[in-house]
């Protein structure tokens, strides 16, 4: 028989302590008294009130109650005990619910897994009848569990009621409790040092010896207790100075609030309240207590939904005990949002804060970011924030250790921001091991005092506990932990950058070491999002263009309307794809609203802009700042397939192709002038003979004057060669745009992760079948093929333009697949070490080779437009419409096409896809080439309209091909001034001209805010400004 | 009847069932057996034995208040919770 290891041995005595001092959780509790009577009503939440699904009826002890996403309203009229008046008397219901509490009509307390009771009746009080409403949400995860047994075993969104009861609490044995707990804690933590360890553990001993015997009644414990505190209170508690306290931390109260995540945005406006309450609650009995808040929204939809609650929350921010962080309408996803949208989350914040509660936020708070793009330090400074807090990276990089705690960081144009990432998480709860290893882990003593801590559960709200304020006053008394004291972050943030001059900078982007799915996971998400920037830019130029020449009203508060809906589901759970199915559902019916009423807007712009009432006549506006050609894009409904060109003013004619997308959509493309910047183009209908086609077609080769393709029989790209530069462009023996679904096993994190070894497995992928030509020209041709790979269906068309030097791969996938990610792998015959993302405001550049672990932990990085590499001679370009993941490693780039996680939506991406990306060669660097042109003219193509402009002179012509419109709009002040803003986005300094074709009073530079900085010099309309590399410039202008 | 029922199960319990992580999946019924699948957090989740299936054995009796069913839960745990 086989030797089995035998554990020997009598009980820890660390276990043993810990088992005579749990006893006294037993015993707080002198007086319990069931609640019976109790109504019960369910349905689901709504701010216009409760949808019912049942009537109000009689619910018992052991009866069912709750279900899945399901609220259950509680009402009862109670009296109070004789024997319990003259005494504090609490309420209790114990549950994994979230629960908030209403007391004679008015919104009380919050109940939650991390809170079981609150006090009801003082003890001087003398009305001893209440009616008690309890508003429960049932949920089988409580995100807000953390360290807690309530949520373990009371978990489900289905519950046996149990009595709610009234208690009379033991306070001096919850004294002892929590003097216990905390030196138990911080006796046996890891992260204590030895002196420290040593002195508790001994004196732990010693307070067992004082205890009475195992079991004893609770009239012996009340007996010992006064011998137990007293000798904590002489032997523990007061000797920090024999064995030292080390450090010093700020504790910042706080509750992290996903406003959707594993609940829909309706829940977080529930929880946002019971969170207010519950805080609000601790401030009233614990008087140095402040907390913190982020997120306009989350402001805006409590004094909607509850006002009372609203109006205590606001009294105690002008007392200061409530404070107001971060400066973002939402926390956003900081990867995936353009430059423009940045800037809109801090305007309408501050906007919002200013009006409200006379407050400017001077911090921008993300401590759930994925990542952070570089172009934010300029954003934020030009915003008036001097200050950047996130968390993720010091404590999720699955690689390299972030170096820094404290620190400058330097952006893509070179402003710094001071920005902190705290060396722990930002859900913590006073454990001592949190603390010393804060302490411990912060990086930057030799230049500042104090390492931050935010403490308070959270993700789904619930914040801090009257436990976790007890330890704190407790651990305050104790050795070996660090000091603590609460702090604003407004007086943290002053303190911990008071010596800025030392602090080391970090310069490029801050890239997150984890989460990498989130770029590429729910991609309609994803299109939605890049479609909308583009659109509402449109749809405001349009405004200001309208309001400007044809003298029609602002509709300013309803562009703003607009612009919060997209803002909104720019939430870091929501865009980037880390939420529950119905999270999801509601995603895609707002961006599908918010498109919506986009077009509607923007059709109403255009009514006015142009003359819809002469027939045959067509119009195109070009909303780029820089002229655009090509072709534009109609849409069927708006062409009649018996002619087939159009014709402008001066005789010219364009011809006209119908193209067959791979959803089968039909549009029309037609050939386009060069259409200058800001302007209309008018045309009408024509037809004209056919137009021979320059282009060749075959299922196995396509050609233009720019690339000739050679495609194998099985569907695969075997070469594209560049005719100008001729050159091959794709390595050898290798294929172009081959597709590669890896396996993506990422566990419980399948939504945000990717592991790095994904590259390791991929799945077959059968030959593309059913080749065939699609399109013969004259102004592109096309093969079409299909593929049915694994669970899902693929058509894909390769698209050649007569005049356009790139290579469309127009795709519809019916994706169905679990825990697959789908890449277009193009291996480029061009040698570069590094490489260029696109930031939305800018290129990036990223070293290509996987030399050191930073390189190497960087194997999906995100990107917008394009991804660029560049020999100095040769560069090519792939440029998408939708997507923001993809790897570069020794000249292969891969775009993450589609991920397919199984949690938190099993289901996700499971659905129908288009989109396209192209292939793009060019001379030189990207910077020299027409890169920037055609990745607009993919994400926001020119589209013909019905109608002739009125006016088609262009606004303002600018010389400077250096730069990119990022918005034109009305001033937020409603004076009739224009904000116009530009950056510059080839990483170079240079000189800008702009000729109005408006009489300008005068121009100024202003902030993002819209204050003015400077006044320019202006003469006969025109303006000229000096501008740095990468600079975003905001001109205000002033109209005779 | 089974028509009626998937129809009742993926239109009301299955999309609340996901709201919070969790995925009840309709299987079959024969009548009077229910059969789901439980998955994603409901896989794992205490709640999702006893107090699941009396609560879907009331639901079903709104519908149907003369009949009696059976409730049977096949749970798929995720590899990575195992």
């Amino acid at each position: 028989m086989p030797h089995q290891k035998v554990r020997r041995g009598s009980l820890p005595i660390e276990q043993w302590i810990r088992i005579v001092f749990q006893q006294i959780d037993t015993m707080i509790i002198d007086e319990v008294y069931e609640l019976k009577d109790w109504i019960i009503q369910q349905g689901s939440y709504t701010t216009s009130g409760y949808l019912w699904k049942d009537k109000p009826h009689a619910i018992t002890s052991g009866q069912l109650w709750g279900g899945p996403d399901i609220t259950a309203v509680f009402n009862s009229d109670i009296t109070i005990p004789p024997h319990f008046m003259g005494n504090d008397v609490y309420f209790s219901m114990k549950g994994s619910s979230e629960i908030m509490v209403s007391v004679n009509g008015t919104y009380k307390a919050g109940l939650d897994p991390n809170r079981q009771w609150f006090k009801l009746v003082d003890a001087h009080e003398s009305l001893n009848q209440y009616h008690i409403k309890l508003e429960a949400y049932t949920r089988s995860k409580p995100d807000d569990d953390r360290n807690t047994d309530v949520s373990l075993t009371h978990v489900g969104c289905v519950h046996y009621f149990e009595y709610p009861k009234l208690l009379l609490l033991n306070q001096p044995l919850i004294d002892l409790k929590y003097d216990l707990k905390v030196i138990y804690d911080l006796a046996y933590a890891e992260k204590a040092d030895k002196d420290t360890k040593d002195y508790l553990q001994y004196h732990m001993k010693n307070i067992l010896k004082l205890f009475p015997n195992y079991g004893s009644p609770k009239n012996v414990f009340i007996q010992h207790l006064p011998v137990i505190k007293q000798y904590i209170q002489e032997k523990i508690y007061g000797k920090t100075t024999l064995i030292g306290k080390k450090g010093k931390v700020a504790l910042v109260a706080h509750s992290h609030l996903d406003i959707a995540y594993h609940w829909k945005l309706i829940q977080s406006i529930q929880k946002n309240a019971r969170t207010a309450l519950i805080q609000l609650d601790l401030m009233d009995r614990y008087p140095n207590f402040k907390f913190t808040s982020s997120q306009a929204w989350m402001y805006d939809t409590l004094e909607a939904n509850y006002p009372s609650i609203f109006q205590k929350v606001k009294e105690r921010i002008q007392e200061k005990k409530w404070e107001i962080v971060g400066c973002m309408y939402i926390e956003p996803d900081c990867n995936l949002i353009s430059a423009e949208s940045f800037v809109r989350q801090i305007l309408y914040a501050k906007k919002y804060f200013k009006q409200m509660f006379d407050i400017d936020v001077n911090n921008a708070w993300l401590p759930d970011s994925f990542g952070v793009n570089s172009i934010l330090p300029q954003i934020l400074k030009l915003s008036g924030v001097d200050y950047f807090v996130t968390h993720k990276l010091s404590v999720w990089n699955d690689t390299n250790q972030f170096p820094y705690t404290h620190f400058k960081w330097r952006g893509l144009d070179g402003t710094s921001v001071n920005a902190c990432i705290p060396p722990i998480h930002f859900v913590t709860w006073m454990d001592p091991d949190e603390t010393i290893k804060n302490w411990d882990d912060f990086q930057s003593k030799n230049y500042s005092d104090v390492t931050l801590q935010v403490y308070g559960y959270g993700d789904g709200g619930s914040g801090v506990t009257d436990e976790m304020l007890e330890i704190y006053h407790r651990q305050e008394k104790l050795p070996g932990i660090p000091y603590q004291e609460i702090y604003s972050i407004h007086d943290f943030l002053d303190e911990a950058f008071k010596n800025e001059q030392e602090l080391p900078v970090w310069d490029g982007d801050l890239y997150l070491e984890m989460h990498r799915g989130t770029y590429t996971s729910k991609a309609k998400l994803k299109k939605y999002n890049r479609q909308g920037e583009f659109k509402i830019k449109k749809a405001e130029i349009l405004m200001t263009l309208s309001h400007l020449y044809q003298k029609n009203p602002s509709y300013q508060s309803h562009m703003e309307l607009l612009w919060k809906q997209l803002l909104l589901n720019q939430f870091h759970d929501i865009l980037p794809g880390s939420h529950t199915h119905p999270v999801g559902i509601e995603a895609v019916e707002s961006y599908e609203d918010f498109h919506l009423r986009t077009d509607e807007f923007i059709n109403k712009c255009y009514q006015s802009l142009l003359n819809q009432n002469e027939p045959d006549t067509y119009c195109i506006f070009n909303p780029s700042i820089t002229p655009r050609s090509y072709y534009a894009h109609i849409l069927p409904y708006k062409w009649h397939h018996d002619m087939n060109a159009l014709i402008d003013n001066s005789g010219n004619t364009y011809y006209v192709q119908e193209i067959n997308k791979a959803n089968d959509e039909k549009i029309y493309i037609a050939e386009i002038p060069k259409i200058d910047g800001l302007s209309f183009y008018n045309f009408c209908r024509t037809s004209i003979p056919h137009k021979p086609s320059t282009l060749k077609v075959s299922p196995t080769h396509l050609e233009n004057d720019f690339y000739s393709i050679l495609i194998a029989e099985n569907g695969q790209i075997l070469s594209i060669v560049d005719k100008k530069r001729n050159r091959e462009l794709i390595q050898k023996d290798k294929i172009a745009n081959e597709w590669i679904m890896y396996e993506d096993k990422s566990g419980a994190l399948n939504a945000w992760n990717i592991p790095s070894y994904y590259k390791n497995q991929s799945a077959f992928m059968p030959d593309w079948c059913n080749i065939c030509v699609h399109e013969e020209g004259p102004l592109a041709v096309s093969i079409r093929m299909e593929r049915y790979f694994n669970k899902s269906h693929a058509v894909q068309i390769i698209r050649l333009f007569e005049k356009k030097p790139q290579i469309d791969f127009d795709i519809w996938i019916d994706w169905h697949e679990e825990e697959k990610l789908l890449k277009a792998v193009f291996p480029l015959n061009v040698l570069s070490k590094t490489y260029t993302t696109d930031t939305s405001a800018g290129g990036y550049i990223r070293k290509s080779s996987k030399n050191t672990s930073w390189e190497q932990s960087q194997f999906e990085v995100p990107t917008h437009k394009y991804v660029d590499i560049s020999d100095g001679a040769l560069g090519v370009s792939i440029i998408n419409d939708s997507k923001y993941g993809c790897d570069v490693e020794d000249s292969t780039i891969g775009i993450s096409l589609l991920k397919a996680p199984i949690y938190p939506d099993t289901t996700s991406d499971q659905e129908e896809h288009t989109f396209t990306y192209s292939f793009y060669s060019h001379d030189g660097h990207w910077q020299q080439s027409d890169l920037m042109h055609l990745s607009y003219d993919l994400n926001d193509p020119l589209i013909l309209n019905k109608g002739k402009a009125i006016d088609s002179t262009s606004l303002f012509k600018i010389n400077n091909k250096q730069l990119e419109l990022l918005a034109i709009k009305l001033a937020e002040d409603c004076s009739d001034d224009i904000i116009i803003r530009l950056c510059e986005i080839h990483g170079s300094g240079g000189m800008v001209k702009i000729d109005f074709n408006i009489a300008i009073e005068e121009v100024f530079i202003i902030d993002l805010l819209e204050n003015i900085k400077q006044k320019l010099p202006c003469t006969h309309n025109s303006m000229e400004y000096t501008f740095h590399s990468h600079e975003i410039m905001s001109f205000r202008i002033k109209r005779k | 009847m089974s028509d009626i029922i998937e129809k009742w199960f993926n239109d009301t319990i299955r999309p609340a069932s996901r709201v919070d992580g969790g995925d009840l999946r309709f299987e079959s019924f024969n009548g009077q057996t229910l059969v789901i699948g439980a998955y994603a957090a409901c896989a794992t989740c205490l709640c999702c034995e006893k107090r699941i299936q009396d609560w879907l054995s009331m639901e079903m009796k709104e519908l149907y208040p003369n009949q009696l069913f059976n409730i049977k839960i096949n749970r798929y745990v995720p590899y990575y919770k195992s």
